[in-house]
């Protein structure tokens, strides 16, 4: 991604704005890029090896943070590796808690922060959250989805015949989600301002101690930054009104919790926890689909001409390459994972990346295959923690495939780049996908 | 009439009656009426597979096919799926379900 290519819609007002955002991008991207060559490769020998592991893999074998911030490695910790481990955990929210998130990466973000919740708290508040991220209704944002994309984001770049898809990849999901969650629309730069604080918020969780305490200072200023904005805006959705509006804002102020109505700190607090997960995620989902899309042999041209088969490459990708390799939970008891002792109070490290490449689950695991049989993966988790933007994110990267497959003609890798190139330990996607078309 | 009754026995032996709209799942009217048993984690997409529930022999034939997203997370319940698991997600009331009667998985 080059600063001089700034999302298709911004370029001539705001090249500050989309620079500001790309930095903190790649910072993340460096943040998770680990010492792992094949991520993949590391997990199968694992699996076949040490399928309950006790130690800390992800500090040992990758070398990326974990939301457990400071507290990693202050309690017995074990990394599971086959996909019905990983699905045994992450489903059962009662032994396996997230609550210590609150004391890691939570410590830095403040406030209510659905991430860090456990058992009935975390129920009633998704269960508040819930709806505004349900198919039926986001569903009913697809026409605007999809107007923005092609009108905004893809033709402006068409006269070129060529482009990094990346250059609005980083840039569509922002916008998109950021509308969504209530923020008034038509100032791109606030946007991107929004999206680069949300960033500096993950680059929270560092490993390496030199590189803290900038880091925080960072995501306390994205903090603040994210409150303020999200404070303004939710006072002026509540003065408006918020009976006729469906954005996260308005639910959040029409909702009601613990048997009283949130007031504005809460509503920002709890809009703010969100806004990490809400933009980066897709973009590098993005790259990944396109990737596999255009380096699949005969795959484009199949996809092409059944537009159904959209749904069945995003949810192939999803498990394939699967852009947050692992989730990490504590036991709230004493359990026991193929006779492997767990006390309680231990970090179980649950690696997706290996669990969606496990051959007990998948039939030849390490082939992308958009027709195999339909079977959950974790690449959005599992269970009570399950992204809850899931099906956004699935509508923003449908509405994008198709607007490209319909408006570039012959879409096609650019022989003259570098072919993509998908990478990280953690937080993995394509740097640029270089693309021609006709 | 526009509802439909569904009697749901709980694992602990209670049963009880929800009232449920046509066009309604299972899952949404016993969330709505605040029943536990029915966890419902993803909200009612077939992505979680914890509110599953045994349908119990006489309405099976009755109950749409499972289609391939049920089939597929039917395979994760906690409780073992039997040939009678569904996902009350996917169990929508209609007039020739008055009257069904489901069976709560100890686990949920």
């Amino acid at each position: 991604m080059t600063t001089t290519h700034a999302p298709a819609d911004a370029s001539a007002d705001a090249p500050d704005s989309a620079k500001l955002v790309e930095e903190a991008y790649s910072s993340v991207s460096a943040l998770y890029k680990g010492n792992v060559e094949d991520i993949f490769a590391a997990c199968r020998e694992m699996r076949e090896a040490t399928p309950v592991y006790e130690g800390d893999f992800i500090a040992k074998f990758m070398n990326v943070p974990t939301n457990a911030g400071l507290q990693a490695g202050t309690r017995p910790t074990f990394a599971v590796f086959k996909y019905q481990d990983v699905l045994a955990v992450l489903k059962d929210g009662t032994n396996y808690t997230n609550g210590f998130i609150l004391e890691g990466l939570g410590k830095v973000w403040d406030g209510l922060m659905i991430l860090g919740m456990d058992g009935d708290a975390h129920r009633r508040v998704r269960a508040l959250l819930q709806p505004a991220f349900m198919p039926d209704t986001v569903n009913k944002w697809r026409p605007k989805i999809d107007g923005i994309i092609r009108d905004f984001f893809i033709a402006p770049l068409l006269p070129n015949k060529r482009a990094d898809l990346m250059e609005f990849g980083l840039y569509f999901p922002i916008r998109l989600m950021y509308a969504l969650v209530g923020f008034p629309e038509g100032d791109k730069d606030k946007y991107n301002q929004y999206a680069a604080w949300a960033l500096a918020m993950l680059g929270a969780n560092q490993i390496d101690p030199s590189k803290v305490e900038e880091a925080r200072r960072q995501a306390l200023i994205g903090v603040k930054g994210l409150y303020d904005a999200l404070m303004e805006a939710t006072q002026k959705r509540r003065a408006e009104g918020a009976e006729q509006t469906d954005d996260v804002i308005s639910r959040l102020i029409k909702a009601e919790y613990e048997g009283h109505k949130l007031n504005d700190h809460e509503v920002a607090t709890f809009a703010r926890s969100l806004l990490p997960a809400a933009g980066e995620t897709t973009t590098r989902t993005f790259s990944s689909v396109m990737t596999l899309l255009l380096t699949t042999p005969g795959l484009i041209d199949r996809v092409r001409a059944d537009r159904a088969l959209v749904n069945k490459l995003v949810d192939e990708t999803v498990r394939y390459e699967p852009v947050s390799t692992f989730k990490v939970r504590e036991t709230a008891a004493d359990v026991e994972i193929r006779g492997v002792k767990i006390p309680k109070g231990s970090f179980v490290q649950c690696m997706v990346a290996s669990a969606n490449r496990d051959g007990d689950a998948f039939e030849n695991p390490d082939s992308f295959d958009i027709d195999r049989r339909q079977k959950p993966s974790f690449g959005f988790g599992f269970g009570p923690h399950m992204c809850i933007g899931q099906f956004v994110a699935k509508i923003e990267l449908q509405c994008a495939v198709n607007a490209m497959l319909d408006l570039m003609p012959n879409l096609r890798l650019d022989p003259d780049k570098p072919a993509p190139r998908i990478e990280g330990a953690h937080l993995r996607g394509a740097k640029s996908v270089h693309v021609i078309w006709d | 009439m526009t509802t439909a009754t569904c009697k749901v026995s709980h694992a602990d032996g209670r049963t009880s009656t929800l009232e449920i709209e046509h066009g309604t799942s299972l899952l949404q009217a016993a969330l709505n009426q605040g029943m536990t048993g029915f966890n419902g984690d993803c909200g009612g997409a077939c992505q979680c597979a914890t509110c599953h529930v045994y349908v119990d022999e006489a309405w099976q034939a009755h109950l749409d096919p499972v289609d391939d997203a049920e089939d597929a997370m039917l395979d994760c319940t906690t409780e073992p799926r039997r040939p009678s698991s569904r996902l009350a997600c996917r169990v929508v009331m209609s007039p020739a379900l008055c009257g069904l009667s489901v069976t709560l998985p100890l686990a949920q």
